[in-house]
């Protein structure tokens, strides 16, 4: 499930322009480290939430299924509601690059602002298939969150 | 002291012109022991005079036995009937009367009453037997006083029904509908007709007849009245419905409580002598009494009862003809009612109610005894002796109108009559494939029905076709002549051909069992996704598409209802499961059924 990530050209301008003060934070964000950083990701055991679980999560990679609500000009943020219908912002290291609508489901670290930092996403198809019941999934995880002793996702991924 | 109401008036005419409720002092009391146990009769005074006409209906015998009722007490007489002793003594029954203060708060006699003599009549105390009175009624019969309640024979001792029951206003004894049995002959009820049948034929061995029904209703209870062949020419047209009548000579029965779900348990049918007339004073007799369940609630009720229900119709289908197994035509109308619930229901109509419906501008239709069936998970039924109310004028129907027009008409609601039967009804029995050793099912003399989730985790593909006899109905199968003709033993006969049927053994698992199942010919051609034609023509001529289909087939989760039973097998007792039905997983229903279960669990 790993996107082919293509560096924006401003990003690449800034590199060649300004190499030596390339912050810490763009040093991060190189191709490269990029994609460990993905895969790194993708080894955790992510629990999955809704927004009244964000504060919970705090810093800790999650995976949030939502409906997009709006997508910023810039393209680089959008909002999501869960499904209780409450909203949750989500930051794109990069700005979309296709029509984002529907169900998503988003992977990434919860910021201590209680946004979601996305690593990856993944639209659900709603011309395939059965349609995604986003009340019903919520249902499910309010289940996974009263009774932790009987899903131990965290052993599961880790054992 | 408080002085009770003095009244100018006797009395007697008090209750004889029934207006009540009347205040008076009880002076005396006195116990009688009858057949059916003890009765009291009372001396009431309204503080000028006094009268001992007074008999405590049964199931106000607590009141003097708490010493409630004690001399010298205030009381309010809410409820009497009055009836005429054969030698024109008139006794008064008292059967609703509250204590209004007690004879220690009254502190002795108000005023100094005379025993009241009204001039037509002897105010004589009674005999201490008045149930001697009319003897003849009760010795014929081979009733038993335990199986009655003493109340519904008190009011018959005194009776009988001198009055001329056509003429109302004048002393007629009319009794309460509750009071009704079959071992009294003369009597009267006023009651008012909720439900009017239409007027059914039937034609069988015995001959033809016709029949209509109403039910009526009256303070005291209701009960179902049916009119048979002439009387349905008398009375149909008289009887009708929300009006009141004085109905007398007919013949009680103990009721079929198959046609009937009304509360009393007998029913009556009219005869050549009955009659029926209209009555101008309903006061006091209930209207229509509807008991109403909301759609969602319906659910929970057992498919099968009689249900009333009311709703706003948001969409009704056209009338269709059809022609029913005993090969009669009627017509048919399918609705869908909503309320405010939020569900939707569907309700079908028969004969000449589906005809004449017109289900134009959203109408408020209530129904009357309809059946609650689980076909296609929850809907109803007009019964014949329903009744179906297009746009009514009672209160809930005016709240309904009035909801529908805010917020109904654009819920997107769900209906609780599904085109699938996979519908929440309760015949869907949910086990899992653990449960079949862990419960012992099919070990009844009964076999059990049951519905699981299952994945097919193997195939027994080497014995699954069988060559069977092509006639239609038989599928026995057929022994190869080896001259090209095959023979079903079954019927006789020699075919040039067979047709090829699946048997097809396979084992389907859970999270927690397996079980070994069989599919007959529908249910393996849907696991399989091919008929059983063409997997007999692609095993004889395709090996590798023949085991293909399996290879697809396998692992492939579905819905199973399955049929389990003990059956003895050359000395062996083993639980063989068929498969009656395969369906696909609807994952969102199921899902909510998970959910449902879970919280059910309550830990």
């Amino acid at each position: 499930m790993l996107r082919p990530r293509k560096l924006p050209r401003e990003t690449k301008l800034w590199n060649q322009a300004f190499p030596a003060q390339c912050c810490i934070v763009q040093s991060l964000v190189t191709p490269t480290q990029q994609v460990v950083k993905m895969a790194g990701i993708l080894d955790v055991p992510k629990p999955r939430i809704n927004c009244s679980m964000l504060s919970q999560h705090i810093s800790r990679p999650v995976c949030f299924v939502g409906r997009v609500e709006k997508v910023h000009p810039t393209g680089k943020t959008f909002t999501v509601a869960d499904g209780e219908g409450k909203i949750a912002t989500v930051e794109l290291n990069d700005p979309l690059e296709e029509e984002l609508s529907g169900v998503v489901e988003v992977i990434g670290m919860v910021s201590n602002k209680g946004a979601i930092m996305a690593t990856t996403y993944n639209m659900l198809r709603e011309d395939k298939g059965i349609a995604f019941d986003l009340e019903l999934y919520n249902e499910a995880l309010k289940v996974i969150q009263d009774f932790p002793q009987h899903y131990p996702f965290e052993v599961a991924a880790s054992g | 002291m408080q002085r009770c109401t003095l009244y100018e008036n006797i009395p007697l005419c008090i209750f004889a012109y029934k207006i009540l409720p009347s205040l008076c002092v009880c002076q005396n009391i006195r116990k009688i022991t009858g057949d059916t146990g003890p009765r009291y009769r009372l001396i009431l005074s309204d503080g000028q005079h006094s009268l001992s006409s007074f008999l405590l209906a049964t199931q106000l015998n607590h009141l003097p036995e708490d010493n409630l009722l004690v001399p010298n007490c205030v009381c309010k007489v809410k409820r009497t009937i009055t009836n005429s002793l054969s030698d024109g003594r008139i006794v008064v029954i008292v059967l609703d009367m509250e204590i209004l203060q007690s004879a220690e708060e009254t502190g002795g006699k108000i005023g100094n009453p005379t025993l009241y003599t009204a001039s037509p009549m002897k105010a004589s105390p009674m005999t201490a037997s008045p149930m001697k009175a009319s003897p003849m009624k009760f010795s014929p019969t081979k009733f038993s006083p335990t199986k009655f309640s003493p109340t519904k024979f008190s009011p018959t001792k005194f009776s009988p029904m001198k009055g001329d029951s056509t003429s109302p206003g004048s002393s007629t004894t009319v009794i309460p509908i509750a009071h009704l049995n079959p071992y009294q002959s003369k009597w009267t009820i006023r009651a008012r007709v909720t439900n009017k049948s239409s007027i059914r034929t039937w034609s069988n061995s015995k001959g033809e007849g016709k029949l209509f029904s109403f039910e009526t209703v009256d303070e005291s209870g209701e009960i179902k009245i049916t009119a048979f062949n002439k009387e349905v020419d008398r009375f149909f047209s008289l009887v009708e419905q929300g009006k009141v009548y004085y109905i007398s000579k007919a013949t009680l029965k103990v009721a079929n409580k198959q046609y009937t779900t009304l509360k009393n348990d007998y029913e009556m049918t009219l005869h050549a002598h009955s009659s029926i007339v209209p009555c101008d004073d309903s006061q006091g007799v209930p209207t229509l009494h509807c008991d109403f369940v909301p759609i969602a609630e319906l659910e929970n009720r057992d498919s099968d009862t009689i249900i009333d229900v009311i709703g706003v119709c948001t969409t009704a289908d056209d009338v269709s003809r059809i022609t029913t197994k005993t090969s009669r035509e009627v017509s048919k109308r399918a609705l869908n009612l909503i309320d405010n619930s939020g569900k939707v229901v569907a309700v079908t109509l028969w004969g000449e109610e589906a005809e004449k419906f017109d289900g134009s501008g959203q109408p408020v239709v209530a129904v009357k005894g309809a059946r609650l069936s689980d076909f296609g998970g929850r809907s109803l039924s007009a019964l014949f002796s329903s009744t179906v109310m297009v746009n009514p004028d009672i209160p809930e129907a005016f709240r309904l109108r009035a909801w529908y027009d805010r917020e109904g008409y654009a819920l997107d609601s769900q209906s609780l009559t599904e085109t699938r039967s996979a519908g929440s009804g309760a015949n869907m029995n949910w086990k899992t494939l653990s449960d079949i050793k862990s419960e012992q099912m099919g070990h009844g003399e009964k076999a059990e029905y049951f519905t699981c989730l299952a994945t097919v985790v193997y195939f027994r593909k080497d014995n699954c076709l069988y060559q069977a006899c092509p006639s239609a109905d038989c599928n026995k199968k057929v022994t190869d002549q080896q001259n090209g003709l095959y023979r079903c033993e079954k019927c006789n006969r020699e075919f040039p051909n067979f047709k090829y049927r699946l048997i097809l053994n396979a084992n389907l698992a859970d999270f927690g069992d397996n079980q070994w199942v069989t599919c007959f010919q529908e249910t393996a051609e849907v696991l399989l996704g091919h008929s059983a034609e063409t997997l007999g023509q692609l095993r004889d001529t395709d090996e590798a598409a023949f085991d293909e289909v399996f290879q697809k087939a396998n692992f492939t989760t579905h819905i199973f209802k399955n049929r389990a039973k003990l059956e003895t097998y050359n000395d062996e007792c083993r639980v063989k499961v068929t498969v009656m039905e395969v369906q696909p997983v609807d994952h969102r229903e199921y899902s909510r059924r998970l959910l449902s279960n879970i919280r059910k669990l309550g830990i």
